[in-house]
């Protein structure tokens, strides 16, 4: 139903007495109870459902809790919840509000980003038949999360259904009062504007062209280095899989830099960092490989095969929770802190050699194309009896070209920029779904052959393993079918042209 | 949405006052809940302290000139609408006979603001005609009130073999109304029809001054009288016919979807 409110603001406590006062001329019922609301908005990390326009809050009144999905205008849907905070989208009760909302969160856990305490009390406006045409409710409020803070009164106007004039009447009379600020923005507005956008570092740089590449890759380091520390925390909590996957990311486009554009930094500060890097890389490997199993595994399966995987889910489960506390302990080592201190330092300390002078247009352009003619090489060379290992190798040159583009991406106009990444997309989810099928199905085999060993699997357990197998070798020659097609489109003269045109076109 | 019909072929039963009575309860439970007063006398309009006004009347709706939701009105109650009477609704038959497919034509006008509400409740006006086979065609349930007499049981199987002649067929629950327990021909005719074919509610509302001082207070008995005989009496009819379930609870499931390996 559409919000009809009329909001004010008044400094002050603003008792409802003062509204008596206002509203003089009209007939008011007796003001009701003082009831204290709390409220609380969720989203995920990172602002999935703002970036769609949409506010989730719970609302607790009386020990009943209702979450409401709201789209600045109009309540969308709203469902009972629990006193505890929602987590994710596919634990909500089923109904429209999740439904709304699941095929954005997909995976991403929801988190508190504000809470409001207010004290509210509704006086209620009469018409001359004693009946209420619209409430005048007087909040005293206060944020308590992301920090406790006086907010200042607000009165609302909220006209019973069908009697809208009426409330447009009654705003007028308040409006007409020096005193009540007009405030359009609902609570959520106000209260999420106070909160700031969502906290996530995105890796969209404004680099100018001209810019030194040794600040430009320190600057892109830097940033790196804020995704890093900004999924640190929700990795360690286990939150969601999303922040162990963003974490990895940021370690393994930092790497790329220092092997594609390290020669741009200080070499006294950033040797042996690389290898460090890598370290912690391979130390978010093994949770990250059993996510995306997990995940597969549960986007696969049908409901026939949903029991039967059950004893295979488990042991995943089993081993991921151990791959989790290592993962933790590695990150909260001493080494983890060493690397993060290091990071820091090749982000900070500028460079004297001659390539950290060059504009960075210039040594992007450079770079990207060597890539760009790895990529080319490798694929063409490739044949229909390449062993896997080449393919693999395709897929890593495949990524440094691809994080060279995203890293510079500011430099170049944003569709061409969009059209190049794209196609290169298409030939690394070739890749990735060749690859990927590979190692899920070795994996398969590996686990099977302990759950036998273990000698207390049922029957079933292993013929919807290998029902899976199957289906992972299907998509695994699928992709490698594909593949020769897909390269070649990839490879298209006019494809390269128009790549190393964007890059030439970039230089001051 | 569920809907529900309070309905008798005979006026003076107690259908307006179980109306009122019910959808009050639904409200105070959280449920959205319409209240449509379809009888043109307005009663339920009236103790809601609401005109009996719809802009274009009976004839505006059946015929789609006029939404539904535009002549809406909230109550004085939290989670309460009600969509009121009008004095054209006496002429809802003719105006209904002239539409295509009459009987389903009642159902089609609520459904757009089937998302609005959980439970809707029709308050109909007291007869046998297209109003309200179009009534009993909308409703998931229609409760019957009856007052202890040898004809109410008379009535209460007539509309059963008729309703059993219907394409779409709603739950049908008789409830007593206006029982006096001290009389030994209401106690004798409650056991009767208890012990019949067809479903009688175990809550029965007893004739009570509370109910009747409604049109005076111009308040349900549930809100004014919460504690008193006829409220408890609702309230447990309600806990017996008011099965449906909370706002949200329907729709399909969506279960989260894997995330994909960066490439």
């Amino acid at each position: 139903m559409p919000n009809l409110d009329h909001r004010f603001q008044i400094d002050g406590p603003g008792p409802s007495g003062e509204v008596r006062a206002l509203l003089g001329s009209d007939r008011l019922g007796p003001a009701g109870a003082a009831v204290e609301v709390r409220r609380t908005w969720y989203d995920s990390f990172d602002g999935r459902l703002r970036s769609e326009g949409l506010t989730l809050c719970r609302e607790a009144t009386a020990g009943r809790h209702v979450l409401v999905l709201s789209d600045g205008t109009a309540r969308l849907a709203e469902t009972e919840a629990g006193a505890e905070d929602p987590s994710r989208a596919g634990l909500l009760p089923s109904g429209p509000l999740r439904q709304r909302i699941a095929p954005l969160l997909e995976d991403r856990v929801l988190l508190p980003l504000a809470e409001l305490v207010s004290r509210e009390r509704a006086t209620p406006v009469l018409n001359r038949d004693e009946k209420t045409v619209a409430r005048v409710i007087v909040e005293s409020r206060r944020t308590v999360r992301p920090r406790r803070q006086p907010l200042p009164t607000a009165v609302t106007v909220r006209p019973l259904r069908g009697y809208e004039k009426e409330g447009e009447r009654i705003a007028a009379v308040l409006s007409a009062d020096g005193r009540l600020r007009p405030c359009p923005a609902g609570p959520a507005e106000e209260v999420l504007a106070a909160v700031g956008p969502p906290p996530v570092p995105t890796l969209d740089l404004e680099l100018e062209p001209g810019l030194p590449s040794g600040a430009a890759v320190r600057a892109v380091l830097a940033r790196l280095l804020d995704i890093f520390e900004a999924n640190l925390d929700g990795t360690i909590r286990d939150l969601d899989s999303e922040f162990l996957h963003d974490l990895r990311v940021s370690v393994r486009r930092a790497r790329s830099v220092l092997k594609l554009v390290g020669d741009a930094l200080d070499e006294a500060t950033r040797t042996g960092l690389a290898a460090e890097l890598k370290w912690l890389g391979d130390l978010t490997t093994p949770t990250r490989d059993l996510d995306v199993y997990l995940a597969d595994l549960r986007a696969d399966e049908g409901p026939a095969a949903h029991a039967h995987l059950e004893p295979f889910r488990r042991i995943l489960a089993e081993r991921r929770a151990g791959a989790q506390t290592d993962l933790t302990r590695g990150l909260r080592s001493r080494r983890t802190k060493a690397i993060r201190a290091a990071w820091r330092e090749v982000a900070a300390q500028s460079a004297e050699g001659s390539v950290a002078r060059i504009p960075v247009a210039h040594l992007a352009a450079e770079r990207t194309a060597k890539a760009l003619r790895r990529v080319s090489r490798q694929g063409r060379s490739i044949g229909p009896g390449s062993p896997p290992d080449d393919l693999h190798d395709l897929r890593k040159r495949g990524k440094e070209l691809r994080y060279l583009l995203e890293i510079f991406a500011s430099l170049y106009p944003k569709d061409t920029h969009k059209a190049v990444v794209g196609e290169l997309k298409k030939l690394q989810d070739c890749l990735g779904q060749y690859q990927d099928g590979q190692v899920q199905a070795e994996g398969l085999a590996h686990f099977a052959g302990e759950l036998v060993a273990s000698g207390s699997i049922p029957a079933e357990t292993i013929l919807a393993m290998g029902a899976l197998a199957a289906e992972l070798d299907r998509r695994q020659a699928d992709a490698r079918a594909r593949f020769a097609t897909v390269f070649t489109r990839f490879d298209d003269a006019s494809n390269r042209r128009r790549l190393l045109s964007m890059l030439e076109g970039a230089k001051p | 949405m569920r809907v529900y019909a309070t309905y008798n072929i005979k006026g003076g039963v107690g259908k307006t006052s179980a109306a009122v009575n019910l959808a009050h309860l639904s409200a105070a439970e959280g449920r959205r809940t319409l209240l449509w007063d379809l009888d043109p006398q307005g009663a339920a309009t009236f103790l809601f302290r609401i005109r009996p006004k719809v802009k274009g009347g009976g004839k505006g709706l059946v015929r789609g000139r006029t939404e539904l939701g535009d002549h809406i009105k909230g109550t004085d109650f939290d989670h309460l609408d009600l969509l009121p009477a009008d004095f054209s609704y006496r002429n809802l038959d003719l105006v209904l006979d002239k539409a295509k497919r009459p009987t389903r034509r009642l159902a089609e006008i609520l459904a757009p603001v089937g998302e609005d509400y959980d439970v809707v409740f029709l308050d109909c006006p007291p007869s046998i005609s297209l109003a309200s086979e179009s009534v009993l065609d909308a409703a998931d349930t229609v409760l019957v009130p009856l007052i202890p007499a040898v004809l109410s049981v008379r009535t209460y199987q007539q509309l059963t073999a008729f309703v059993a002649t219907l394409e779409r067929r709603p739950e049908l629950i008789g409830f007593f109304s206006m029982v006096d327990g001290r009389k030994r021909l209401h106690r004798e005719v409650v056991e009767a029809l208890r012990a019949g074919p067809g479903r009688v509610a175990a809550a029965g509302i007893p004739a009570a001054s509370a109910v009747e001082q409604m049109a005076v207070r111009r308040l349900p008995v549930t809100a004014s009288h919460p504690n008193s005989p006829a409220a408890r009496a609702y309230s447990d009819l309600w806990a017996e016919v008011g099965t449906v379930g909370p706002a949200g609870s329907a729709g399909g499931t969506v279960g989260p979807a894997g995330s994909a390996e960066d490439n």
